[in-house]
């Protein structure tokens, strides 16, 4: 799989590493998607999103446009219910911040872990009176 | 006694044959260049080591990598006609930087 000039090969192995581990951690299927695209980035990111096709639902796709400067993450319908929409804006904060310094793999690391920790937490019971 | 010593050289000391033009452009051309050299090395070497970086603002030359997911992204998006409602009965975020 061709890494592309972004990142060196170590960056690239954190990367697939933080990926794989997110996985193993939530059960969703975690992929991040770096270039840049002609029109709106958010369209792409969910068309791309829906080609994983029956992974889509459990999907969660991290998508970086660098030249318009735009990350969008796309939770499935599934993976929406342990990863909100909260935690997901969370992420994408955390990343942004980090690209707007330079650091791409270093943010998508980052990001990646901290998704991978607020879908690990098991969803938030409504709270029930215990009589 | 010191002063005379001095003289001394300097009257009886043999001050040997002239440089050669390769030896004078060796001292004073390839020493200087080798040094810019060393030191040009010298700074970008942390840069080197560190491999490309990311500049906001700038032109995206690196071209796409999809972490995770089939090889060819382009290819993949283009075979969606219709979103599923896997993906539009989803959420996310969006953020710009």
């Amino acid at each position: 799989m061709p890494v592309g000039d972004a990142f060196t090969q170590r960056q690239a192995d954190q990367i697939r590493q933080a990926l794989a581990s997110a996985r193993a951690e939530t059960g969703l299927l975690f992929s991040v998607y770096i270039g840049s695209v002609d029109g709106e980035v958010r369209d792409h990111a969910l068309q791309l999103h829906a080609s994983l096709g029956d992974d889509a639902a459990i999907a969660v796709l991290t998508f970086i446009e660098p030249e318009a400067r735009r990350v969008e993450i796309v939770t499935g319908a599934v993976a929406r219910r342990s990863l909100d929409d909260r935690a997901a804006a969370l992420a994408s904060l955390s990343m942004s911040t980090s690209f707007a310094g330079g650091d791409l793999a270093g943010g998508i690391l980052s990001g990646i872990r901290m998704m991978a920790q607020s879908a690990a937490k098991p969803p938030v019971a409504h709270q029930h009176s215990a009589d | 006694m010191g002063a005379g010593t001095l003289v001394a050289i300097g009257e009886i000391g043999d001050p040997g044959h002239g440089l050669t033009w390769v030896q004078t452009v060796l001292i004073y051309i390839g020493i200087p260049v080798g040094a810019a050299l060393v030191i040009t090395f010298l700074v970008y070497l942390p840069s080197l080591i560190r491999g490309p970086r990311y500049r906001p603002g700038r032109p995206w030359t690196a071209g796409s990598v999809w972490f995770g997911g089939s090889i060819d992204a382009a290819e993949a998006a283009k075979s969606v006609d219709t979103l599923p409602p896997a993906t539009t009965e989803g959420g996310g975020a969006s953020a710009r930087w």
